[in-house]
């Protein structure tokens, strides 16, 4: 009971109550990418929650070696990125294995792998001292933060790009980032 | 030598021309949205966003050589994560130093200061320009999109910390009100879109022929998400290509992006137009056999139906002939009948 409870406090409060995204900035370029092609949506936050999950898993259970959890911080975000690196050479080497590599595949896990959500998730955890439960949460949270926000995006876009009074300066880029700021300070008054 | 004047002439233009497009027309912060993140998060400052635009330049000027040197052959998911190696090669050294010499912008880039590796501005050029170009052409964009990119970052460091913080440079400025709301990414993202409506405008007003639109799509929006996930799978991906090169049938169609494009892959466009014309040849010579052998068969057809037909009429000649005979024998003997019982009545 106490682990169901800690992984879905840590994956509402990464998605939702400081959603990773709009309070924190992570990976916002490929949310506001993103919300312009919703149907190439759910297979990128699924390799993205698999990609967030494994690897803040992975570095979670590296913490319970002595000699790594006493180690310095600028240690820590190197052994990080070296987990990142090495979930996406076996990821790549499974799918080869699987079938032959397609280079929309090749893409979508080379996004989903390289970019500032995924690699955040598991210096976040390091620095709020997460447990493994919890870091699992988070990897979760943060596929689910990223599908939250591209949805919300989207929704907004929708309505800009139908919307005639918006000025033609303002239209496109401009109209979105100050849809997703307002977004994002909904968001803070959740914090 | 008034030729290679000309030429190199021709070349400073396409240059500045295509300098104008990495930097104003396409800029990747404002119009395209890519490499938010950091100027979101942590360009709260002055001297953060100078920290941030330098190394942003650095990681982009070396990664895209680096790329259009040695990395053109490299298969795609090889090429990727040596992005991220190249950047984290180059962040990793800068941020030791900074965690030595300068803790206040380690303090306050936090978790950023290692994530400037993985910036999205760095695969999204790599891919698009440095792969595609000559090292000069990809030196020249990375150029011009960092001081676009810094540029951006630094204006809004500037004024996200004197309405954010009422400082600059960390020096108070007296002002009566500071909204601490605009160093959190609410603020950066508020600015950003002011700058861009802006930069917007200035395009529209000095380039009226560009459409800075392209360089964010929004013709997809409005696409259902839902769908079995082989059907969305099977979905083309490729955010290195969009709306990057202008089609022949926009304005653009002479802009220097294309121009360089088509030089660089003349070769290439060679290679593909022999293919094509062998394979048409190929395809022209075996539906030309195939024709020929579908018109043989249905004249032997033609032949053998023709053939029976022939040996129908005969035999049915014959036969009729036979029993026209019999019954001209037959009447014949009727009529015999006939005469012979007539006489010995």
């Amino acid at each position: 009971m106490r682990i169901i409870f800690e992984l879905l406090y840590a994956s509402l409060y990464v998605s939702l109550m400081q959603n990773l995204i709009f309070n924190g900035g992570y990976g916002v370029s490929e949310a506001v990418r993103m919300s312009a092609k919703p149907r190439k949506l759910i297979p990128l936050a699924m390799f993205m929650t698999y990609f967030s999950v494994t690897v803040s898993a992975a570095c979670a259970a590296l913490e319970f070696i002595p000699k790594f959890h006493s180690s310095s911080e600028f240690f820590h975000i190197a052994v990080f990125s070296a987990v990142v690196f090495a979930v996406y050479i076996l990821t790549m080497a499974a799918v080869q294995i699987y079938g032959k590599v397609q280079p929309k595949t090749v893409r979508r896990i080379s996004i989903a792998a390289f970019n500032t959500l995924v690699m955040a998730v598991p210096y976040i955890n390091y620095r709020s001292a997460f447990t493994f439960t919890e870091s699992i949460g988070a990897g979760l949270g943060a596929g689910l933060a990223f599908l939250v926000a591209v949805l919300l995006i989207n929704e907004g876009l929708k309505r800009l790009d139908l919307n005639t009074s918006v000025p033609k300066c303002f239209k496109g880029t401009p109209a979105l980032f100050i849809y997703t700021a307002l977004l994002s300070l909904g968001f803070m008054g959740l914090k | 030598m008034q030729n290679k004047v000309g030429v190199n002439a021709t070349e400073r233009v396409k240059n500045l021309r295509m300098i104008r497009t990495s930097a104003v027309i396409r800029n990747p912060l404002l119009l395209e949205a890519i490499g938010l993140c950091p100027v979101v998060a942590i360009a709260s400052s002055l001297k953060s966003a100078v920290f941030l635009a330098v190394v942003t330049a650095l990681e982009l000027i070396v990664c895209e050589v680096l790329t259009s040197r040695f990395l053109k052959n490299v298969k795609r998911y090889v090429r990727v994560p040596l992005y991220f190696l190249v950047g984290t090669l180059i962040v990793y050294p800068i941020m030791y130093l900074v965690t030595r010499f300068i803790p206040s912008i380690s303090l306050e880039f936090g978790v950023f200061l290692p994530l400037m590796a993985v910036n999205s501005l760095l695969a999204l050029h790599c891919e698009r320009v440095a792969v595609k170009r000559t090292v000069k052409d990809s030196f020249l964009d990375a150029v011009s999109v960092s001081v676009s990119y810094g540029v951006v970052t630094v204006l809004t460091g500037f004024l996200r910390e004197i309405i954010g913080s009422g400082t600059l440079g960390g020096k108070a400025l007296g002002l009566p009100v500071s909204f601490s709301a605009m160093l959190t990414p609410f603020g950066g993202l508020l600015i950003l879109g002011f700058f861009a409506a802006m930069l917007k405008f200035y395009i529209y007003k000095k380039y009226p022929q560009s459409s800075p639109d392209r360089a964010f799509n929004t013709s997809e929006v409005r696409q259902s998400l839902r769908g079995s996930l082989r059907e969305l799978m099977n979905d083309d991906f490729n955010p290195y290509d969009d709306g990057e090169e202008p089609s022949a049938s926009s304005g653009d169609a002479d802009s220097p992006l294309r121009i360089r494009r088509d030089i660089s892959r003349k070769p290439e466009k060679e290679k593909a137009e022999k293919a094509r014309n062998n394979r048409k040849r190929k395809q022209d010579k075996e539906k030309s056999q195939k024709i020929k052998s579908e018109q043989k068969t249905k004249n032997e057809m033609i032949l053998e139906e023709l053939n029976k037909s022939e040996e129908r009429t005969y035999l049915d000649d014959f036969s009729d002939m036979l029993t026209d005979l019999e019954s001209y024998k037959e009447k014949e003997k009727e009529n015999e009948n006939d005469v012979k019982g007539g006489g010995e009545e």
